[in-house]
């Protein structure tokens, strides 16, 4: 505590109650607050959050409504400008937050829930377990990712829950592998060993030992993944595969507005920015939560 | 009165793709309800992998026992599955190791670690689990039990996390705790309040313990019998006393001779004993400490002494050709 430490006429008894008061979560939240870097990109995630969810409100035009206005660069009636057949790009970005983020955060999530389990399976059992985990990532890993997404999309039919499939699939091996790697030195740890002493069973170590000693490094690689993810899926519907035309998705955005560089940049720079955006915040918020939940970055 | 622990002819070996680690070959003892068993011996000399051996504790892949018997309370843990052993580890056998920093887990708090046993192995709810803990944080010495429950290993000075590890290991209450070297990574001061924590604890309590140490200061101060152990081998096993008035095995008597004492005189050196300790992958006929040992007669060289007998405790035991005939020498 080190608010009451100068103080030195300071009574025993008053530390006792400030030491009762803090609670873990105080402490967590005290971490966090302290980090600019991680309020900025919570408050960067939660706009964008709000934006999806609140489209319908907060779209100025229908998002796939044509008007005579082509490819009109940003002014007073439509800000972020008008593509190429008319559109109005403000309102297809922001409904285009709809399926982006939902798309980023679903194929992570499934990525992480693939590689995790993959991960924990070869780097706690070892052995012929082991071995067989590092062959299927071996196999996933010899395909580009996107590779391994396209062929699923193309047998799945192309469906937003088809492209987050696709895409968790084809990035499940970064997790499977980070997670196997730390799994695979935590498990040699002394306090593992402590644990099974005293009668812990091989399931209860990996969720309360190992995998909050993970977590931090798994937290870092999810917001890192989000942003590949939503570019990913960006490709995936540039091939065809992905969200399809009129549906906005930023990716695919950036896609269309490419043919019109050099006439209509805007077209780029707005869905372009927006991703970039989606990215840092949650990098930035990824950094900030790894450092405020990790007792060991603490003080 | 029938043994607690009775280990018979225990043999584990680690197998590599280009060796076998003979780690302990035939070690037998047994452990009294209520005595403390002192383990002594080198690195490597077999003790952890011993105890690790009999709590089925070994790593995975490559430690495996190979032979023999460890009943406790009657019941060969060796035979045991996976799931039996897990109800016996922690509820009637507890366990404290060397270094208490590395064996909390950083990322849990203490009081969360202490509860985990109970919940596991009496069912307890939280609020019970966690007002047990506090007991169990005062029983081992630990001022402001109830505040210190949410900290985390990092905010516990040494001494505390050794005592907090004492608590986990005690939290069921085992009829056998096994230390393996506790007080080693600890200064002397806190080295002797953990020995006091530990002697006050085994006698409210009543349980048997088994102390694995390299230090002979430690074991003076601890405990009831001195088992050594020599590459993999138990050379000799004593009544405490006995052991530093008399000791049997020339491997014995060179620790001993090696230890500094109050009243050697000013200036005299201390005598090691000169060599290295046998390969375990390497080990032939004959007595594991003979190319070491100052007494060695050609017999030793050709034939492994088997653990006999000794002396006027039906108990004490030593593996020496010529056990008799140095006793005899040093007694005149």
């Amino acid at each position: 505590m080190s608010q009451v430490g100068p103080t030195l006429s300071l009574p025993v008894v008053d530390q006792t109650e400030v030491h009762a008061r803090t609670t873990e979560f105080q402490i967590i939240r005290r971490n966090f607050v302290k980090n600019r870097g991680a309020i900025a990109g919570l408050a960067i995630i939660l706009a964008l959050v709000f934006t999806a969810i609140f489209a319908d409100v907060l779209a100025p035009y229908d998002p796939i409504e044509q008007s005579r206005a082509f490819m009109e660069p940003p002014s007073a009636a439509h800000l972020f400008g008008t593509d190429a057949l008319g559109r109005d790009l403000l309102s297809r970005v922001i409904y285009g937050a709809r399926v982006s983020l939902a798309v980023g955060l679903g194929a992570v999530l499934i990525a992480l829930l693939i590689g995790m389990f993959v991960g924990l399976m070869g780097g706690y059992f070892g052995g012929r377990v082991d071995a067989f985990v590092v062959m299927v990532i071996d196999t996933f890993m010899s395909f580009p990712g996107l590779l391994v997404a396209m062929v699923i999309a193309a047998m799945l039919g192309s469906s937003l829950p088809v492209v987050m499939l696709a895409i968790g699939i084809g990035e499940f091996t970064l997790f499977a592998r980070l997670v196997r790697s730390v799994v695979y030195t935590e498990r040699e740890r002394d306090f593992v060993l402590a644990s099974r002493s005293l009668g812990a069973s091989s399931f209860h170590i990996l969720i309360t030992h190992i995998i909050p000693n993970i977590l931090p490094s798994l937290i870092v690689l999810v917001t890192l993944s989000i942003g590949n993810a939503i570019l990913s899926a960006a490709a995936l519907g540039f091939l065809g595969l992905g969200a399809q035309p009129p549906t906005p998705e930023w990716g695919n955005l950036v896609n269309i507005g490419q043919e019109y560089m050099r006439e209509a940049p805007w077209l780029v720079w707005f869905p372009g920015l927006a991703i970039v955006a989606t990215v840092l915040g949650a990098n930035m918020l990824g950094d900030g939560l790894r450092d405020a939940l990790d007792p060991k970055h603490r003080r | 009165m029938s043994a607690l622990l009775d280990v018979r002819d225990l043999h584990t070996r680690f197998r590599t793709p280009s060796s076998v680690i003979n780690a302990v070959n035939g070690v037998s003892f047994s452990v009294q309800p209520g005595e403390t068993l002192a383990i002594v011996g080198e690195s490597g000399s077999g003790k952890s992998v011993s105890m690790l051996s009999i709590q089925g504790l070994l790593p995975p892949h490559g430690g495996a026992v190979e032979g023999g018997k460890a009943l406790f309370q009657g019941i060969d843990l060796l035979q045991l599955d996976k799931k039996e052993m897990r109800k016996i580890n922690g509820a009637k056998i507890g366990m404290i190791f060397q270094d208490p920093m590395s064996s909390l887990n950083p990322v849990l708090t203490i009081g969360y670690q202490i509860s985990e046993a109970l919940r596991e192995h009496e069912m307890l709810s939280r609020g019970e689990a966690r007002r047990r803990a506090i007991d169990l944080l005062r029983l081992v010495g630990i001022p402001m039990a109830e505040n210190r429950l949410n900290d985390y290993p990092h905010q516990f000075s040494g001494g505390m996390r050794q005592r907090a590890m004492i608590a986990m290991a005690l939290s069921c209450n085992p009829a056998l705790l096994i230390a393996d070297e506790p007080t080693t990574a600890l200064d002397v001061t806190i080295q002797a309040q953990i020995l006091r924590l530990v002697r006050r604890l085994r006698a409210e309590r009543g349980m048997a313990l088994i102390w694995i140490t390299h230090d002979l200061g430690v074991v003076s101060r601890i405990a009831d019998r001195v088992m050594v152990m020599y590459a993999g081998s138990v050379v000799e096993e004593a009544g405490v006393l006995d052991f530093y008035a008399t000791p049997r095995h020339p491997y014995s008597r060179g620790l001993l001779s090696s230890l500094p004492r109050l009243d050697d005189n000013v200036g005299e050196q201390l005598r090691p004993i000169s060599g290295q300790p046998p390969d375990l992958s390497k080990l032939k006929a004959g007595c594991p400490f003979a190319p070491r040992c100052p007494y060695t007669i050609e017999r030793c060289v050709r034939e492994t002494p088997s653990l006999v007998p000794t002396g006027s405790d039906p108990r004490a035991r030593v593996a020496c050709w010529r056990a008799n005939e140095i006793g005899a020498y040093h007694e005149q």
